[in-house]
C-alpha cells in the first residue's frame, strides 16, 4: 500500500512543477465558467425550476463542473500509457513489481489531487465571489461531496484506462480516446447539465458511469441527494468503479500476452 | 513518344524567386499538410473526432432549446445563426492562422530560431506551422447550423442583408486573426504560460456562439469597445436579424466591424514586432 501512496505522491509532485500550465487552465476555467453561468441564468429566468434545480443551484452547478475538469480529466485521456507504449517505456512499466492497473490508478490518483488544489478551487472561488451560489452550510454535505468526488475520480480512471489500453491493439490512441472524450464530456454533464436533458435521454444518462463525474457529486453538493440517496449515489459509483476496473484488468491480461518489447 | 514538357514543381518555382508573404505560407501549409496526409488513417480518426466534438457542442444548444424557446432574445433560428456564424469564422480562422498557438513548444525545444534563419517572412510560416486537413470538419456543424438558421430565421430579406452574410464571415475571420497574432507574441513573451491566451481564443469562440446580450451591460460593453470580438458576428448579425442592440449603440456600428478589425491588428502587429525584438535566442 505504501508504495502506492508514494506513487500518488510523486504524480502530485511531478505536476506541481506545471505552474504555467496550471494558471492557464484556471483562468480557462473560471472565463468558461463566467459564460456558462450567465447562459444558464438566462434559462433559468425563464423557467425558474428545471428538474428540481433553480437558478443558484444551475450556476453553482457550472462552477461545479467547471471545477471537475482538472479531476475527472474529461476532456482529454490524462494517462501517459498511449505515449509509453509508442516509445517503449511500457515495458518498463509491466517489469514494475506492483501490479499495472493500480500503478496507473495512483499515479491518477495523486494527479487528480493536484487538479483539486491546483485547478479547481480558484475558479470554483471566483464564481462563488462574481455569483449568488448553493452553498452547503451543513459540513457532513462536505465530507459526503468529497467521497462522492472520490469515487468519481475512480469511475473516471477507470474508463480512461480502458480508452488508453486500447493503444495495445491500436498503437494510436487518437480515435479510441477522441470518441471517449466526445461521449464522456456530454454524458457527464459537462457540456450542458443533465437535468435539461429530455426525459429518455436525461434517464439513460443518469444509468451511464459518466454520471458519476460531474452529475452525481454536484446533485450531493447540492443537496438533492441526502440521506439514503447518498448511500445509494455511492453504491452507483462504487458499482461502476468494480465493473470498469475488472474490465480493465480483463483488457491488460490481453495485452501482457500481446506486448513485444524490443532491444533491451 | 515525344517528351511532354516538364512544368517546374511547386517547390522549384518556390526557389527561382523571392517569395512573397502568400507564397510562402501556401508552401508551408502544403509541406505540412503532406505530412499530416503521411498519417492517413490517423488523420482520418482525428477529422471524426473534430466533427463529433464540434456537432456535440451544437447539440448542447439543442438541448438547452428543448427547455425555452428564447434566449437572450433570440429564439432557435436566430441562436444556430448567430452560433454558425461565430464557428464558421472561427474555425476558418482555425484553420488559416493556428500555427502561432505552437510557437511555445517552438520556443522551448529551441526550434523557433530555424524560423527565423530562413529568407522568407516569419508571419506567414508561422501561421502555417504544423497545417492540417483536420481543422476541415469543424465546419460541417458549424455552416450547417448557419444555413440552417438562416432558412428558418424570419430575415427581411434586402440586397444589403445577404450581403452582411459573408461580409460577417469575413470580418470575423479577420478579428479572430489579429487574435491568433497576439497568441503567436504573447508564446513568445511567455512560453511557459502559454494557455493562458486560451481563455482568449476558445473563450472568445465560445462567448461569441451566444447572444452577447446575456452578458450583462459591462461585458457588453468590454466587447465592443475593449477587445471588439462583438464584430466577430454579434454587431453584423443584429442588423442581419433587425434586433436592436441592447446597449444602445448608434446603428452605424453595425458595419463598424473592419475599423475595430485594423485597430485589432494595428495592436497585436505591434505586440508581434515587440515580442520578436524580445526574443533572445538560446544559441542552440
Amino acid at each position: 500500500m505504501v508504495v502506492y501512496a508514494l506513487i500518488s505522491r510523486q504524480a502530485f509532485r511531478r505536476y506541481l512543477t506545471y505552474r504555467g500550465a496550471m494558471v492557464g487552465g484556471v483562468l480557462a476555467n473560471t472565463v468558461f465558467g463566467i459564460i456558462k453561468a450567465f447562459i444558464m441564468m438566462a434559462v433559468w429566468r425563464q423557467r425558474p425550476s428545471i428538474g428540481g434545480y433553480d437558478v443558484a443551484d444551475a450556476v453553482t452547478y457550472v462552477f461545479l463542473a467547471q471545477a471537475m475538469i482538472g479531476p475527472m480529466s474529461t476532456l482529454n485521456n490524462g494517462l501517459d500509457i498511449p505515449a509509453r507504449i509508442r516509445s517503449g517505456d511500457i515495458g518498463t512499466d509491466l517489469f514494475r513489481p506492483c501490479d499495472f492497473q493500480a500503478y496507473w490508478l495512483a499515479n491518477d490518483l495523486g494527479r487528480a489531487a493536484f487538479s483539486v488544489l491546483g485547478r479547481s478551487v480558484v475558479p470554483f472561488v471566483i464564481g462563488a465571489l462574481l455569483f449568488h451560489l448553493h452553498l452547503p452550510t451543513d459540513p457532513r454535505v462536505w465530507a459526503a461531496f468529497v467521497v462522492a468526488l472520490f469515487l468519481g475520480t475512480v469511475v473516471s480512471f477507470a474508463l480512461r484506462y480502458l480508452a488508453a489500453m486500447s493503444t495495445f491493439w491500436l498503437l494510436d490512441e487518437k480515435g479510441v480516446v477522441g470518441m471517449a472524450t466526445v461521449v464522456t464530456s456530454f454524458f457527464s454533464g459537462m457540456i450542458v447539465p443533465l437535468v435539461l436533458f429530455p426525459g429518455w435521454l436525461g434517464q439513460l444518462a443518469r444509468l451511464l458511469p459518466f454520471a458519476a463525474l460531474v452529475q452525481l457529486p454536484a446533485d450531493v453538493f447540492l443537496g438533492k441527494r441526502s440521506g439514503g440517496a447518498v448511500g445509494t449515489g455511492y453504491l452507483f459509483e462504487i458499482g461502476w468503479a468494480v465493473a470498469l476496473l475488472l474490465a480493465g484488468r480483463l483488457v491488460t491480461r490481453r495485452a501482457r500476452h500481446r506486448v513485444v518489447v524490443q532491444g533491451g | 513518344m515525344a517528351e511532354q514538357p516538364v512544368e517546374p514543381s511547386f517547390e522549384r518555382r518556390f526557389e527561382q524567386r523571392t517569395p512573397g508573404a502568400v507564397a510562402t505560407y501556401l508552401f508551408t501549409a502544403r509541406m505540412w499538410g503532406r505530412s499530416a496526409m503521411q498519417y492517413r488513417a490517423s488523420l482520418v480518426l482525428v477529422m471524426v473526432n473534430s466533427l463529433f466534438m464540434a456537432s456535440l457542442e451544437l447539440l448542447g444548444i439543442l438541448v438547452v432549446f428543448g427547455n425555452v424557446s428564447t434566449l437572450g432574445g433570440f429564439s432557435l433560428p436566430e441562436a444556430l445563426y448567430l452560433y454558425g456564424t461565430a464557428q464558421a469564422a472561427f474555425f476558418t480562422s482555425d484553420l488559416l492562422f493556428t500555427g502561432t498557438e505552437y510557437l511555445a513548444v517552438r520556443i522551448r525545444m529551441g526550434t523557433f530560431d530555424s524560423l527565423l534563419i530562413r529568407p522568407v517572412g516569419m508571419l506567414p510560416q508561422v501561421f502555417a506551422d504544423q497545417f492540417t486537413p483536420r481543422r476541415l470538419t469543424p465546419m460541417i456543424p458549424a455552416f450547417a447550423a448557419l444555413i440552417v438558421g438562416l432558412a428558418k430565421a424570419p430575415v427581411h430579406w434586402t440586397l444589403l442583408r445577404a450581403a452582411m452574410v459573408p461580409y460577417t464571415l469575413l470580418v470575423g475571420v479577420v478579428v479572430f486573426g489579429a487574435v491568433w497574432v497576439l497568441v503567436g507574441a504573447f508564446q513568445i513573451v511567455a512560453a511557459d504560460a502559454s494557455e493562458v491566451m486560451n481563455s482568449v481564443t476558445y473563450g472568445g469562440q465560445f462567448m461569441t456562439s451566444y447572444p452577447l446580450a446575456l452578458y450583462g451591460r459591462n461585458l457588453m460593453l468590454f466587447l465592443t469597445f475593449g477587445l471588439p470580438l462583438a464584430y466577430v458576428n454579434w454587431q453584423p448579425t443584429l442588423y442581419v436579424l433587425d434586433h436592436a442592440d441592447p446597449l444602445g449603440t448608434p446603428s452605424f456600428l453595425r458595419f463598424a466591424g473592419p475599423l475595430f478589425a485594423a485597430a485589432l491588428w494595428g495592436v497585436a502587429l505591434l505586440a508581434w514586432r515587440a515580442a520578436l525584438r524580445h526574443h533572445r535566442s538560446t544559441g542552440s
